[in-house]
């Protein structure tokens, strides 16, 4: 089951997801998603007037979880979004494109690959919803993404799919596409609901929460691209189909970005609960045969786990939990043994301090510190004592913020001390330099 | 109400509040710093901490809303072990250099850290440096010390309604920027001084002239504008009363009045108390030169040279003007001594020159409602009120309730900056603007099926929309402000916002400039009543009167004629040529040693006790915080001290509270009607004719305000030039940039010309107040303009 779902309109194999290929068979194009089956579930619910809670009753049955990195249920999710009152203005739905955290690169790929699909999971999920408006924000940086769905939403309004009266129906969808400009944090939720406003993109705090006071403080469900370009070919394919792909708790398949020290790094849409060693597999290999040190397996902001209880572990939510990390956005970091896991601990722990918005005292403050340990540690300056310094900074900044970067900043540091402590205490005694080049 | 548990017992609070909020309401201190009750919630600085049971993390108490039967705890090992880690990050980068900080022993970062951080730090790296702000004259800034808590940029956006400040770069490099360096152009910027938990921002006038716990606080009202801020004086020298300076001015809270801020002239003024041109002995005018003269020989002089006219020519020959400064009890003295001596010609009216109406109006002007009440309002109507400017407080009221769905309308004489958007306004000279409200009035009538009394021209397009505006809202407040009130045609504006009051059953009231110009009307410095508020027969001479019919003597208290009165080229020349002219004053100029005979040093606010009456009608006292500078009296006991000179009867008062109690019986306040008569006809209105709009700029609104140095650092250029519309200047053949002449009878000044669309046709705008329009011709009346050969 390779890259049946949101990568359904490209080859097989991922080899030949060269930008040659690709934009030979212009997959992006309205043609060649129709030719999949594109739009035919749009409308089927235009023709038949499909209940919207039989929608969100089917995604609640396929187990379909947010694929953005904490793993919500998307129907019980959507099922939060208040009905429409009368004289209570819009409701938004808001597609999350800024794909940000480092190691994943999926949804780049299904906006500026399959947009048409993207932009299909968006009516249905305004439909579901009782929204008018949609909007996709996508990071500043995804020039061709942004390109490649404009041209997108124009030719899906031009077939009818997309405005007002879809399809001579009575139902009028408006679908947007906007973009950042370009941080990190813009990726959070509420964060990016600022920046869709026009302001600086500071997360808001929570209570109250979008659906309810979104987007211009109007009712907002807020759902990640791969997770709204799911929706069409759950709701083709049908909800049993989907969740028997996957796990009974982590339904269906899911796109891991493998990146790192393999032979073919990619993106692969497999089924949840496939275990590590065969998308290993699948990805080539460790680079020059050699032995895998640790992986990252969520995204930078997730723990790490080492090479050894890695291969034991399968690709699911409860699985990687249960190995000490979290899924998170499927953003797999393959490390061997070349690796120096201080410098690895240390170039995260930069990129935290570089994007920490700055509004919370522990984040703004703690990041900086965290980094400036870690350099100390891996220059060789640091005493022992620096290491619990370092693991107490980091449980302070947890939990204590208001959005959940500071559990990006403090999570890596603790998987990094819990696992290969060894190498940081080296490089104290040592000076820099423990892991052989 | 809700029943929630903190720290171990049980509370009743409002539902929907926040823990900080039910917190505080019960007296149980959790620490924080961005969070303040006027803004806001921020939710940033993560120093409110608090444990709640069944949660995993630590909440902030700032943002996290209370539920029945929730546990609370803000002292558990969770809760101190969040704040202290707050704490501990907070202060990694910030300097710890608090014996050289401005703000040390008032700083509530210092405070904090003592109760909830740690002694020692962790923490050894380099820290953070930030470059200075320049905000301009009246902030002084220390960025490094900022903490990001963001309470200047919310009060700058929220009450101050300009959004001056904000967040630029991020992360540890995130600081508070104006983005474009540029001065603070609000003028409540002062307030952002006392929000900020830190030295970060602190008040350039006052900086390092002592410590906060070597001041002594004293309470005080503003001397400035007619709300009665409630304010403290911060004086220093515990002990010796005679070494005792104002060193700075802060807020006292009001929740009725001011709530928690004063407007930077409330807060800076205090600096012209120690102007070289303060008077410090009396001084008489003998052939032309002036000698400094004990107080004995001073007021004998009064009494003989005033005495003598008086027996010669009766008390006819007397005119009496007392300034807005000029307490309660020194008003009711000056016009028990001005009746007593047989004049009836005594006026505070000071920016008023239409009295047609006086005998129907309020015995003293009104708000018509109270000013907390304009927090709830629909629909707010100005007419006439430069608000930003002249009562800059009530705009923290405004700003906000914006964004609650109030909505304002106007009709000025000129497009004011306001710092709030305005639903509707009409803008227009002050002919143009009389035809509109009476427009606006016979609209309205139609609509409400009344019979319309005046008939008027065709409504703007702007007129129709207020009045649809005020005809679709329940709560309304109509305000005429003080450019109104200085208008030839304020009598007819007056009678039709009282209709247009009753029509669409909104309250009406006024907010006239100076900050007791209530009080003394109620006490009867005013011609065509007596201090127990009997309307007179035959009413005395009113300001404009006294200079048409010029008396032989005046005695002036508190005011300089050439910057504070609305005919000033006519004053100054009707007291050239008088007999005998006294002031009372704090302060000399050049233009008083010129027409004055005899100057007596006065006491300023700070230096004289008394009471105020604000425009709600409270009155409120206050106690000198210093001796009189020099020779100094407070005025009452020189007028009282006069009386006894000119051999007066009933002036034997031994005290402040004698005076004041004397006040309290004569002054009955009674809840008198006003029956303002109804405008029939429009008065003939001259076209083709420029008028001069004169506004006072905000710093140069008195005496006092303008000696205060750093505040007339904020002068703008726009603020000291003329200012006229684009189709005006190329009618006169003029350009942004050109020296004009300005001309009003025989008086004529010199000034640059600013082309500025925000004035109406035929309008130029020359302010008041200026040191270049001292002493010039007659505000809000014809002008003629040319370019200056020079």
């Amino acid at each position: 089951m390779l890259n049946e779902v949101c990568y359904r309109v490209m080859p097989k194999d991922i080899s030949s997801w060269d930008d040659e290929t690709l934009s030979k068979e212009k997959t992006w194009t309205l043609e060649a998603y129709r030719a999949v089956g594109g739009y035919q579930v749009w409308e089927k619910i235009i023709r038949e007037k499909t209940p919207p809670m039989d929608i969100i009753a089917q995604l609640k049955q396929s187990v379909l979880r947010g694929r953005g990195g904490a793993g919500f249920p998307t129907g019980l999710k959507w099922s939060f979004m208040p009905p429409q009152l009368p004289g209570k203005g819009e409701k938004y739905v808001l597609c999350n494109s800024d794909e940000s955290e480092p190691g994943t690169c999926k949804d780049r790929f299904i906006l500026s690959n399959n947009p048409h699909q993207l932009l299909e999971g968006m009516l249905i999920a305004c439909y579901a919803m009782g929204a008018k408006v949609g909007y996709n924000l996508m990071r500043g940086e995804f020039w061709l993404p942004f390109n490649r769905c404009e041209e997108a939403l124009r030719e899906a309004t031009e077939a009818g799919y997309v405005g007002a009266n879809i399809l001579g129906s009575d139902v009028s969808i408006a679908l947007h596409n906007a973009a950042t400009l370009g941080a990190y944090i813009c990726g959070e939720e509420t964060a990016l609901m600022n920046a869709l406003e026009g302001k600086r993109p500071n997360p808001r705090f929570k209570p109250p929460f979008p659906a309810n006071f979104g987007l211009w403080g109007q009712p907002t469900t807020i759902n990640n691209t791969e997770t709204i370009a799911s929706v069409p070919v759950i709701l083709q394919r049908g909800a049993d189909w989907f969740a028997g792909a996957g796990t009974e708790k982590s339904g269906g398949t899911k796109i891991f970005c493998v990146s790192g020290h393999v032979n073919k790094p990619g993106n692969y849409e497999i089924a949840l609960g496939t275990p590590f060693s065969e998308l290993l597999e699948m990805a080539g290999g460790m680079r020059n045969g050699a032995k895998l040190k640790a992986v990252i397996p969520g995204g930078s902001s997730m723990p790490v786990i080492p090479g050894d209880v890695m291969m034991k572990t399968n690709l699911d939510y409860e699985g990687v939990m249960q190995s000490g990390s979290m899924l998170g956005s499927g953003g797999m970091i393959i490390m061997d043994e070349s690796t120096c896991m201080v410098a690895v601990a240390r170039r995260l722990s930069r990129f935290y301090m570089h994007e920490s918005c700055g509004q919370c005292t522990p984040c703004r403050e703690g990041s900086g510190w965290v980094y400036r340990l870690m350099c100390a540690i891996e220059e060789g300056r640091a005493e022992m004592s620096d290491i619990d310094r370092l693991r107490r900074v980091a449980k302070q900044i947890e939990g204590r913020t208001i959005c959940v970067f500071g559990e990006a900043i403090a999570w890596p540091v603790e998987g990094f001390l819990k696992h290969f402590r060894h190498e940081f205490e080296a490089c104290i005694k040592q000076g820099p330099r423990t892991v052989k080049r | 109400m809700i029943d929630i548990q903190i720290n171990g017992q049980t509370y009743q609070v409002l539902e929907g509040a926040s823990i900080i909020e039910a917190a505080d309401e019960h007296g149980i201190y959790i620490p924080r710093f961005c969070y303040h009750k006027k803004l806001s919630v921020a939710a940033n600085c993560r120093m409110c901490l608090v444990e709640v049971a069944n949660m995993k993390k630590p909440m902030p108490a700032c943002s996290t809303p209370v539920s029945p039967d929730m546990v609370i705890f803000t002292q558990s090992e969770k809760a101190l072990e969040a704040q202290r880690s707050v704490m501990e990050f907070l202060l990694i980068n910030h300097p710890l250099d608090c014996p050289v900080c401005d703000q040390g022993g008032a700083c509530e970062l210092q405070d904090l850290s003592i109760g909830f951080g740690c002694s020692e730090s962790d923490f050894g790296g380099d820290k953070r440096a930030v470059d200075k702000l320049e905000l301009g004259p009246l902030l002084q800034t220390y960025m490094t010390r900022c903490i990001q808590c963001t309470r200047c940029i919310r009060f700058s956006r929220e009450l101050g309604g300009l959004s001056e400040l904000g967040m630029i770069d991020r992360g540890g490099g995130e600081k508070v920027s104006t983005y474009v360096e540029r001065d603070l152009q609000s003028e409540l910027s002062g307030n952002m001084i006392d929000v900020c938990p830190v030295g970060a921002l602190t008040a350039k006038p006052s900086r390092f002239a002592g410590r906060s716990w070597e001041y002594v606080e004293h309470e005080g009202v503003a001397a400035h504008d007619c709300l009665g801020s409630n304010m403290y004086w911060h004086s220093s020298q515990h002990d010796n009363v005679e070494t005792r300076e104002v060193m700075r001015v802060v807020p006292k809270e009001n929740e009725s009045i001011n709530e928690c801020w004063i407007s930077d002239r409330d807060r800076f003024s205090f600096e012209g108390l120690t102007h070289e041109s303060r008077l410090l002995s009396p001084m008489v005018k003998h052939n032309g030169t002036w000698k400094e003269a004990s107080w004995e020989a001073a007021l004998s002089e009064c009494a003989d040279k005033l005495g003598s006219l008086i027996d010669s020519n009766g008390g006819d020959c007397l005119g009496v003007l007392a300034g807005p400064q000029t307490t309660m009890e020194e008003g009711f003295l000056l016009q028990k001594l001005t009746r007593a001596l047989g004049s009836k010609h005594i006026d505070s009216r000071l920016r008023e020159q239409d009295f047609s109406d006086q005998a129907c109006r309020l015995p003293s002007p009104r708000l018509g409602c109270q000013i907390a009440d304009l927090d709830s309002l629909d629909t707010l109507f100005f007419f006439g009120c430069d608000v930003r400017t002249q009562h800059p407080v009530l705009t923290t009221r405004i700003n906000p309730s914006i964004e609650e769905g109030l909505s304002v309308c106007a009709m000025n004489p000129m497009d004011y900056a306001y710092t709030f958007p305005l639903t509707e306004q009409v803008v227009a000279g002050p002919s143009a603007l009389l035809q509109q409200l009476a427009a606006l009035v016979a609209l309205v009538a139609k609509e409400k099926g009344e019979s319309a009394v005046i008939s008027a021209e065709k409504p703007s397009a702007q007129t129709q929309a207020i009045a649809k505006r005020l005809l679709n809202s329940e709560k309304i407040a109509l305000l005429m402000g003080e450019h109104a009130l200085a208008s030839t045609h304020a009598s007819a504006f007056r009678s039709l916002l009282s209709q247009l009051a009753t029509l669409v059953g909104a309250s009406f009231g006024e907010l006239p400039y100076g900050a007791n110009t209530v009080g003394l009307q109620y006490v009867g410095c005013v011609p065509h009543r007596q201090a127990d508020g009997m309307a007179l027969a035959e009413p005395g001479l009113d300001i404009v009167g006294m200079m048409e019919q010029p008396r032989r003597a005046y005695v002036l208290c508190q005011l300089e004629p050439e910057s504070d009165v609305l005919q000033a080229a006519k004053t100054l020349k009707t007291l050239d040529e008088a007999a005998l002219v006294i002031c009372l004053t704090a302060f000399e100029s050049d233009a008083m040693r010129q027409y004055a005979d005899i100057m007596l040093p006065v006491a300023p606010p700070s230096e004289t006790s008394g009471q105020f009456m604000n425009i709600e009608g409270s009155i409120q006292s206050f106690q000198a915080v210093t001796v009189p500078h020099g020779d100094a009296r407070p005025a009452w006991k020189v007028l009282r001290v006069l009386a006894n000179f000119l051999k007066l009867d009933h002036f034997e008062y031994r005290s402040l509270e004698a005076v004041r109690n004397d006040l309290s019986v004569v002054c009955e306040s009674e809840d008198s009607v006003c029956e303002l008569p109804i405008l029939k006809t429009l008065p003939s209105l001259k076209e083709n004719e420029l008028i001069r709009l004169a506004p006072w700029p905000m710093v140069r609104s008195d005496a006092l305000v303008r000696r205060a140095s750093s505040l007339q650092k904020t002068l703008r250029a726009e603020q000291v030039s003329a200012l006229v519309n684009a189709a005006v200047a190329s009618t006169h053949g003029l350009s942004d940039g050109s020296q004009v002449k300005a001309r009003q009878g025989d008086s004529e000044i010199e000034i640059t010309l600013r082309v500025d669309d925000r004035i109406p046709d035929q309008c130029v705008m020359i302010p008041s107040g200026l040191s270049i329009s001292a002493g010039f011709g007659s505000a809000e009346q014809a002008v003629t303009l040319e370019k200056s050969n020079a």
